[in-house]
C-alpha cells in the first residue's frame, strides 16, 4: 500500500515559502536580509510565546504566523549565519551544542552536549545527521500490542498527514519505504558513498532489506537551496543549505508572516498568575538583564532536558512542585535510544567521510518479533564518524598512545554502521533539579538513566546484526562501541493527568494556556530519529490551536479567519490587527 | 598558513604525497581562519599553572604517543589548555566526578601524588615506560585516587584526542582529506578516489589491536559488560571487537558470547 500523492495538494511553496526566501548562494553578501522582522515589545501581549526555536518551536511558530497570530520565539542561543558561524571542522563546531552544565547519573549515565543537544535557532536539527524516518503505526500502541512502553492518546492516522506535509517541506529524499506504513518520498534517493555501498552490499548478502534514505537533504535544487555537495560535515552544520533545519525550512516563512525570533534570550521561568492558574508570559535574561514577555499562551519547546527543567524551575505557591507537576510526572519517562556503532575493516579504502553520514537504513528489525527474547526492536543506519569521533571509537577499545595513533592511520579502510534501539520508557529515568547551579544561578538539570534488561538485549541484538551485515560485505574484522542517541520524553502526552503532563494536543493538563511542543511529549520513541515526529506533532498542535481547541486558553487577537473566543474573566480589550 | 611538522612513521608515511594544507586555499574563509588560528604559535598557558604544566604535557605526550614530537605536543597541550580556560566543556559531567575544569586540576595533582607514592618523583620526571605503566594502571582500575577511574580516563583521552585529531598533521597521518567546502566530493563509493584523496601505501596494515584485552568486568560476564554504558571513549568495558570468522586468530567470538549464533 503506497500512499499516492494527491495531485491537487497545494504546492509546498504555497504552504511554506522558506526555501524561496533565503538567497540562492549561501555566501551572498545580502544573505541575512530575510531576517528583517517585526519586533514585539515586552509589554505587547503576544498570542503565543514559544520557548526554543528548534524542530518543535519553529514549526509551531511558522504555522501560527501563517494564520496571522502574533507569535514570538525566544531562543537561548544565537541566530546562526551558516556561512560565517559554521565550519568544515569537528572541533570547531563545539558551539553548535548545548554545553551549559548538566549532571548525569543513574547506572547508565547518558552523556549530553555534543551527543544530543542543540543550541541556537534551528535547534538540534542544525547538527543532526539528517535521517528523518516516520514512526510506525505500532509505536502508538506498544502497551496494548506488546505489553511494554505506553499507548499514545493519538494514533498514527492522526499524525500521518503532518508527516506527509513536512516531508515535502524539508524535503526528504529516499527510496519508496516498505516498512511501517509504506510510503514514498518527494525527492529521489541520493547517490551513496563508500559507507552506504558497504551497507547495501552487506544487507543484500545477508538477506536483510535496506533502503537509501530517508534524509532531509534535498536531491536537486529546492527553491533557492542548492544541491548537496556531499562534503560529509552534516553534523557540523550544513553550510550549503542542502540539509534541512528549521533555520532554513520554517523560520524564514515565519518571519515573512510577522513572527519574531528573539535569539540570545535564556528563558528562566514561566510566569503564572496564582489566582487564575494561567500562564502570563516568560521571564528571560538577555545580556544579563531580566525581562518579562507577556503572552496569552506559552509553548515550551526546549527539548527533553531543558523543558522539564524549566517547568520545575517555575514553581510558585500554587504550583509548589513545579508547573504541571501535581502528579509527579514532569521529567519522568525520559528516553534515549541505545545507539551502538559497529565498524568494519575492509581491504579496500572506504573513505566513509566522503558523503553525508546518513545514507542507508534498514527497519527490518523495528517491530516486535515473538521469536526473539525482547520486545520492540531497532533500526540500522549508516554513520560515518569524522576523525575526532573515530578516535573515540578506538580509545573505547582500550587503545591509547602510539597504538592508538597506528590504529587511527587505518581510518580510510573502515565502514561504520549505527543502530537505534528502542529503549523503553521508565518512570525513574528522569530529570530533577540538581544542587549545582548555572552561571545565572539557576538549578541545573540532573538526568538519571538506567537501562532495563530489554534495553540491554536490544543492544546486543543490534550489534550482532551490524556485525552480520559488515562481515557479509567482506569486513576483515569488526569493533563496536556503544553510545546513546536522541532524547525524547520527560513531559509526555497521556489520556489523563495521572499519566502525563500534556494531552494529545500538547496542552498541559495543569495550566490551560501552557503547551509543550517538543520531543519531550513523546510517550514512546520507536527506533526512528525523532526530528520529523517532533515537527509533525508541533504542526498538528498548531492546527488544533487554529481550530479553536484552546481548552480555556485565552483567545488570540481577532484577525483573518482565526477564531476568537474571549474568556469571561479576561479583562483585556480586543486587539486589532496592526 | 603556518604548518606543523608531519611525523612520518619509521618506514615512511602511510599516505605520502598528500598534504591537507595544500587544499587550504580552496576552503571557505571561516574554516581557513579557524584552522590557521589552531596552528598559531601557542601563547602562554592559561588554565594550568607552572606546577601543573609539566604534568599535563607528560600526560598528553603519553596518551598520544607524542614524546618525540616537541612542536606537535606543544600545540596539543595549548589546545587542551585553551579549551579548559574557556570552559568549552561537552555540556555534562558525571554525578560522581567534579566538573571538567576542577576534575582536570585535581587529577593532574593526583597523577603527581600517585607517581610520588610509587616512585618518589613527580609524574613528568618518570621514564616513559614508568609513565605508561602508571597510566595503564589508571585505565584498568576500578577506582583511582578515590575517583571512578574509567571516568577519569575518559576525561583525559577525550580532551587529548579532540585536540590532536583537530590538527592537519594528524589528518595527514590518517589519510583524511579534511574540510571540503565549498568544493565537496565528486567520486563517491568504495575505492572511488577524488584527485585530492590520499592514497594508502600500506593498505595491508591492520593495526595491532588491544581490543581483545580482557576487561575484568567483561570476562566476569558482568551483565553491564554489554550494556556498554556511556559515551564512546568515556568508559572502559564499553566496547568489543570481533573478527571475520575466516580469521581464526582474531576471532574472539566463541569466548565472548558463548556461541557463534545466538538464538536471536
Amino acid at each position: 500500500m503506497v500512499t499516492l500523492r494527491d495531485p491537487g495538494t497545494r504546492s509546498v511553496r504555497a504552504r511554506n515559502e522558506s526555501a524561496w526566501l533565503i538567497p540562492a548562494r549561501p555566501d551572498d553578501p545580502g544573505r541575512t536580509a530575510w531576517r528583517q522582522m517585526r519586533r514585539f515589545d515586552d509589554e505587547d501581549e503576544v498570542d503565543v510565546a514559544v520557548v526554543g526555536c528548534g524542530a518543535g518551536g519553529a514549526t509551531l511558530l511558522q504555522r501560527l504566523a501563517r494564520a496571522g497570530w502574533r507569535v514570538l520565539a525566544l531562543d537561548a542561543g544565537p541566530f546562526w549565519d551558516p556561512e560565517e558561524d559554521w565550519v568544515s571542522d569537528e572541533a570547531g563546531s563545539h558551539h553548535l551544542h548545548w554545553t551549559e552544565p548538566r549532571e548525569i547519573g543513574g547506572t547508565d549515565p547518558v552523556p549530553l552536549g555534543s551527543n544530543n543537544s542543540g543550541r541556537g535557532v534551528g535547534g538540534s536539527m542544525t547538527h543532526y545527521a539528517g535521517f528523518t524516518p516516520r514512526l510506525h503505526p505500532s509505536d502508538f500502541r506498544t502497551f496494548s500490542t506488546d505489553g511494554v512502553g505506553a499507548d499514545w492518546p493519538l494514533s498514527y492516522a492522526d499524525v500521518e498527514p503532518y508527516y506527509r506535509d513536512l516531508e515535502e517541506e524539508l524535503p526528504v529524499a529516499g527510496e519508496a519505504w516498505p516498512w511501517g506504513h509504506p510510503h514514498d518520498y518527494p525527492h529521489r534517493p541520493h547517490p551513496v558513498g563508500g559507507n552506504g555501498e558497504i551497507f547495501l552490499r552487506g544487507a543484500e548478502a545477508s538477506g536483510i532489506a535496506a533502503r537509501v534514505g530517508p534524509v532531509a537533504i534535498s536531491n536537486g535544487r529546492f527553491g533557492n537551496r542548492p544541491h548537496c555537495i556531499y562534503r560529509g560535515f552534516c553534523l557540523q552544520g550544513c553550510k550549503v543549505n542542502a540539509k534541512a533545519s528549521p533555520l532554513i525550512t520554517h523560520v524564514p516563512d515565519a518571519l515573512a508572516h510577522g513572527a519574531e525570533v528573539r535569539p540570545d534570550c535564556m528563558v528562566t521561568r514561566i510566569g503564572t498568575d496564582d489566582r487564575t492558574g494561567l500562564a502570563t508570559g516568560v521571564h528571560y535574561l538577555r545580556d544579563g538583564v531580566e525581562h518579562f514577555q507577556r503572552a496569552r499562551i506559552v509553548a515550551v519547546a526546549g527539548y527533553a532536558i531543558e523543558t522539564p527543567r524549566l517547568l520545575l524551575n517555575s514553581a510558585t505557591r500554587r504550583f509548589p512542585d513545579g508547573l504541571c507537576n501535581e502528579h509527579d510526572q514532569v521529567g519522568r519517562y525520559l528516553m534515549v535510544q541505545g545507539a551502538p556503532q559497529t565498524g568494519g575493516r575492509f581491504a579496500e579504502q572506504i573513505r566513509m567521510w566522503k558523503g553525508p553520514p546518513p545514507e542507508v537504513s534498514s527497519e527490518d528489525f523495528y517491530e516486535t518479533d515473538p521469536e526473539r527474547p525482547y520486545r520492540r526492536g531497532f533500526s540500522v543506519q549508516t554513520v560515518s564518524p569524522l576523525p575526532v569521533t573515530w578516535s573515540e571509537h578506538l580509545s573505547a577499545q582500550g587503545l591509547w598512545g602510539s597504538e592508538l595513533r597506528r590504529a587511527m592511520s587505518d581510518y580510510p579502510h573502515w565502514a561504520c554502521l549505527g543502530a537505534l534501539c528502542e529503549f523503553l520508557p521508565q518512570p525513574d529515568n528522569r530529570v530533577t533539579l540538581s544542587d549545582l547551579t548555572d552561571r545565572h544561578g539557576l538549578p541545573v538539570a540532573k538526568f538519571s538513566y538506567s537501562q532495563c534488561e530489554n534495553d540491554r538485549r536490544l543492544v546486543a541484538a543490534a550489534q550482532e546484526t551490524m556485525e552480520r551485515i559488515l562481515l557479509a560485505a567482506g569486513a576483515q574484522e569488526c569493533m563496536t562501541t556503544t553510545r546513546n542517541a536522541h532524547l525524547v520524553g520527560g513531559a509526555r502526552m497521556a489520556s489523563r493527568p495521572q499519566d502525563g503532563v500534556v494531552d494529545a494536543d500538547c496542552r498541559s493538563f495543569a495550566v490551560p494556556n501552557l503547551l509543550v511542543t517538543d520531543g519531550s511529549v513523546l510517550p514512546t520513541q520507536g527506533s526512528a530519529n525523532p526530528a520529523l515526529t517532533i515537527m509533525a506533532l508541533a504542526a498538528r498542535t498548531a492546527d488544533r490551536l487554529l481550530a479553536g481547541a484552546r481548552g480555556g486558553a485565552p483567545a488570540p487577537a481577532q484577525r483573518g479567519d482565526a477564531p476568537a473566543m474571549r474568556l469571561p474573566h479576561d479583562p483585556r480589550p480586543e486587539r486589532n490587527t496592526p | 598558513m603556518s604548518r606543523l611538522p608531519h611525523r612520518a612513521a619509521e618506514d615512511g608515511p602511510r599516505y605520502p604525497g598528500f598534504d591537507v594544507l595544500d587544499e587550504a586555499p580552496h576552503w571557505d574563509q571561516a574554516t581557513r581562519e579557524l584552522i590557521d588560528r589552531r596552528l598559531d604559535e601557542p601563547g602562554p598557558l592559561r588554565f594550568v599553572d607552572e606546577h601543573e604544566t609539566p604534568t599535563l604535557r607528560a600526560l598528553v605526550e603519553r596518551l598520544l604517543g607524542l614524546a618525540d614530537d616537541g612542536p606537535l605536543a606543544d600545540t596539543v597541550v595549548a589546545l587542551v589548555d585553551e579549551r579548559l580556560a574557556e570552559g568549552r566543556t561537552d555540556g555534562w559531567s558525571y554525578a560522581d566526578l567534579p566538573e571538567d575544569a576542577p576534575a582536570w586540576h585535581r587529577t593532574l595533582r593526583d597523577l603527581d601524588a600517585d607517581a610520588e607514592t610509587r616512585h618518589g618523583i613527580r609524574f613528568a620526571d618518570l621514564s616513559p615506560a614508568r609513565q605508561d605503566e602508571l597510566l595503564e594502571a589508571v585505565r584498568t582500575a576500578h577506582r583511582w585516587q578515590s575517583l571512578p577511574a574509567a571516568e577519569v580516563w575518559g576525561l583525559w583521552i577525550r580532551y587529548a584526542c579532540a585536540a590532536f585529531y583537530s590538527l592537519p598533521a594528524a589528518w595527514y597521518e590518517i589519510g583524511f582529506s579534511g574540510p571540503a567546502y565549498p568544493q565537496g566530493h565528486k567520486n563517491l563509493g568504495v575505492e572511488a578516489r577524488d584527485p585530492r584523496d590520499p592514497e594508502d601505501h600500506r593498505p595491508e596494515q591492520v593495526p595491532p589491536r588491544r581490543i581483545m584485552d580482557e576487561d575484568p568486568q567483561r570476562s566476569a560476564g558482568h551483565p553491564q559488560s554489554h550494556a556498554m554504558r556511556g559515551h564512546a571513549g568515556a568508559r572502559r568495558g564499553s566496547a568489543s571487537a570481533r573478527s571475520a570468522p575466516r580469521d581464526p586468530i582474531r576471532s574472539p567470538r566463541a569466548g565472548e558470547h558463548g556461541e557463534a549464533d545466538p538464538p536471536w
